[in-house]
């Protein structure tokens, strides 16, 4: 299970919206950079894949969609290991 | 009268398409009649799930007359239209059933379009009540309605309102993009969801049927969601939150034992894409909206095998479904996958020039028999464009004109071939390119727009604007955010010094679009 810092999660946002299709840098706003509410269906499903069930809440990804607010509700929602022991 | 002719092959193959589709249904009873039916009969079955909530039909009767009788107290008659804006749950569903037990129509709105599209879409259909969970910003924003909170009760419920429902009675009113700026209501009449739903072709809709309640309800595929089981006996499961998370989808269909979905064809896609056993224990995955990628339709054919993927087709104007074709096998390359044949009592004819199509000859879609809308509310002029009595073989009948092109397979299964206007479908949404550049042109600065869909990166469609604009981009998008609901404003609008035009003074799309991709 994911340990990643912060940074970390932001690289893989950025390298995630890019396999999407979208020119993201860590400094980009998700759906100004051309997310639609499906890219987050996929974006989300990933979040899941990679960091946890509920790691990326819908709600949070609308609300604050920059690389960087998107990272760390991924850090503050997904599972960490200290929280679940592998 | 018109009268459209037909030599002998093309009155084969219409025949072929339109065998067997006229089989008997309730078509004197109405929704209120039905459900209230299964209510009296097995008022103990599940009727809907949301969560760890679950309603009997009984529960759910009773919580719709206490409603309804509250409706009926303030004033609420017979053919009234009602606004409903409840948020995903049971309550949702309860004051939809309140609103057809009175016998008055329903014409749900999300609270994301803005108030002057409100304004409009209550004016043209006489909307002044609204049934709502969040009833102090409605009563703000809807100075002239009357608007009840949904929870609202009357008596005990146990009797059903003494209201006479007739089959041809409008149930609800759905808004479609309207090319000249207005949006279109659809008035549906309780025999067209009767027909939708009953001895369905398909899916299996049963008292054992499961549906999940998925799509907006604003969309009219949550016609079939939601009707489709409780006019049967069946189970309506309520999708708990408002987007759609494929793990979730997961989870639901397997917790509520889901026998069938519908997705859109863009969340079919994403579907198929992410996690393509999502639905994996649903018996039936309808899927339309939008051509169907071939790679998408082979990859879920593969998993979910013969039979269970159906491709359906069918205008709002229609009562959600006209035609639909299961996915038996591969498919031909080179053939987009087919819209299929007309769903129980529903004809299709493909109609070009006055005349009905032969095998392989494109026309335009013309569909028939009683989920037909009575007609554009208020729009007399685009109703009679659109809805036109004609003669085919010496037997009236009422053609609604989708607009949309196909043509038949020898064996009476119709292909799908775009559109004769600019009207898209995007994310599942039907859009008039024509209204979007109808408004963006009403701008004051604006001296020339052009609005088209554009594919993007990630290989989604999306809305794209152009403006010769002395503002902003910025400035454009408010004005059209104030006006137009959220899917109608473009992802993407560009301001640009000219539009290029084609050698026929048109705007050249492909220049535009091309100059996007080379970022000049």
């Amino acid at each position: 299970m994911a340990t990643d810092d912060i940074d970390t999660i932001q690289k893989w946002v950025v390298t995630t919206c890019q396999d999407l299709g979208l020119s993201v840098d860590a400094e980009s706003d998700f759906f100004r950079s051309g997310g639609s509410s499906l890219t987050a269906v996929k974006l989300i499903a990933r979040a899941e894949e990679a960091y946890g069930e509920d790691a990326l809440p819908p709600d949070d990804l609308f609300s604050n969609s920059s690389v960087r607010e998107i990272a760390e509700s991924i850090a503050r929602n997904g599972q960490q290991a200290d929280a679940s022991p592998a | 009268m018109k009268r459209l002719t037909a030599g002998p092959r093309a009155r084969d193959v219409h025949a072929l398409a339109n065998v067997d589709t006229s089989v008997p249904f309730p078509s004197d009873s109405s929704m209120k009649e039905l459900f209230e039916h299964r209510a009296r009969r097995n008022g103990g079955a599940t009727a809907l799930v949301h969560g760890d909530r679950r309603m009997t039909y009984a529960e759910l009767n009773a919580a719709a007359n206490r409603l309804a009788g509250h409706l009926v107290r303030q004033g609420c008659r017979r053919g009234d239209v009602v606004g409903v804006c409840v948020r995903r749950s049971c309550e949702l569903v309860v004051a939809l059933l309140a609103i057809v037990k009175c016998g008055a129509v329903y014409l749900p709105f999300d609270p994301s379009w803005p108030d002057e599209r409100l304004h409009v879409m209550f004016g043209i259909a006489g909307c002044d009540r609204v049934v709502t969970d969040q009833r102090e910003a409605l009563a703000a924003r809807l100075p002239r309605c009357q608007v009840t909170d949904v929870s609202s009760s009357d008596g005990d419920g146990a009797a059903d309102p003494a209201v006479a429902v007739l089959p041809t009675d409008i149930a609800y009113v759905n808004f479609t993009s309207g090319s000249t700026g207005r949006p279109k209501g659809v008035p549906i009449q309780h025999r067209s969801v009767v027909r939708l739903v009953h001895d369905a072709r398909y899916t299996r809709l049963d008292d054992r049927a499961v549906t999940l309640f998925l799509a907006p309800v604003t969309f009219d595929a949550a016609t079939f969601e939601i009707w489709g089981a409780l006019l049967n006996g069946g189970t309506c499961v309520v999708y708990p939150g408002g987007f759609v998370r494929l793990s979730e989808l997961r989870r639901v269909v397997r917790r509520h034992a889901v026998s069938t979905v519908f997705l859109t064809t863009a969340l079919f896609n994403t579907m198929v894409d992410e996690d393509v056993d999502a639905l994996g224990t649903v018996d039936t995955v309808l899927t339309g909206g939008e051509a169907h990628s071939l790679p998408h339709v082979e990859k879920a054919l593969a998993h979910y095998g013969a039979g269970r993927i159906v491709s359906v087709y069918g205008p709002t104007e229609c009562t959600t479904f006209a035609t639909y074709y299961p996915l038996t096998g591969p498919q031909p390359e080179d053939r987009p996958l087919p819209i299929g044949r007309p769903i129980q009592n529903t004809r299709v004819h493909l109609v070009r020039d006055d005349r009905l199509c032969e095998p392989g000859e494109t026309g335009e879609v013309c569909l028939s028999g009683p989920g037909l809308s009575p007609g554009y509310l208020g729009m007399p002029e685009e109703t009679a464009r659109r809805f036109v009595d004609c003669e085919v073989d010496g037997v009236t009948e009422r053609l609604y004109r989708t607009g949309d092109l196909a043509y038949f397979e020898a064996d009476g299964v119709l292909v799908f071939q775009g559109r004769d206007d600019d009207q898209v479908k995007v994310n599942g949404h039907r859009i008039e390119l024509g209204e979007v550049q109808h408004v963006l042109t009403g701008h004051p600065d604006v001296r020339q727009a052009f609005v088209t869909v554009h594919v993007t990166g990630t290989g989604e469609r999306v809305l794209m604007a152009f403006a010769v604009s002395d503002a902003p981009a910025e400035a454009l998008r408010e004005h059209l955010a104030h006006r137009l609901p959220p899917y109608m404003v473009p992802a993407v609008i560009e301001v640009r010094a000219s539009l290029p035009l084609s050698a026929h003074g048109k705007v050249d799309r492909e220049a535009l679009l091309s100059s996007l991709r080379s970022g000049s």
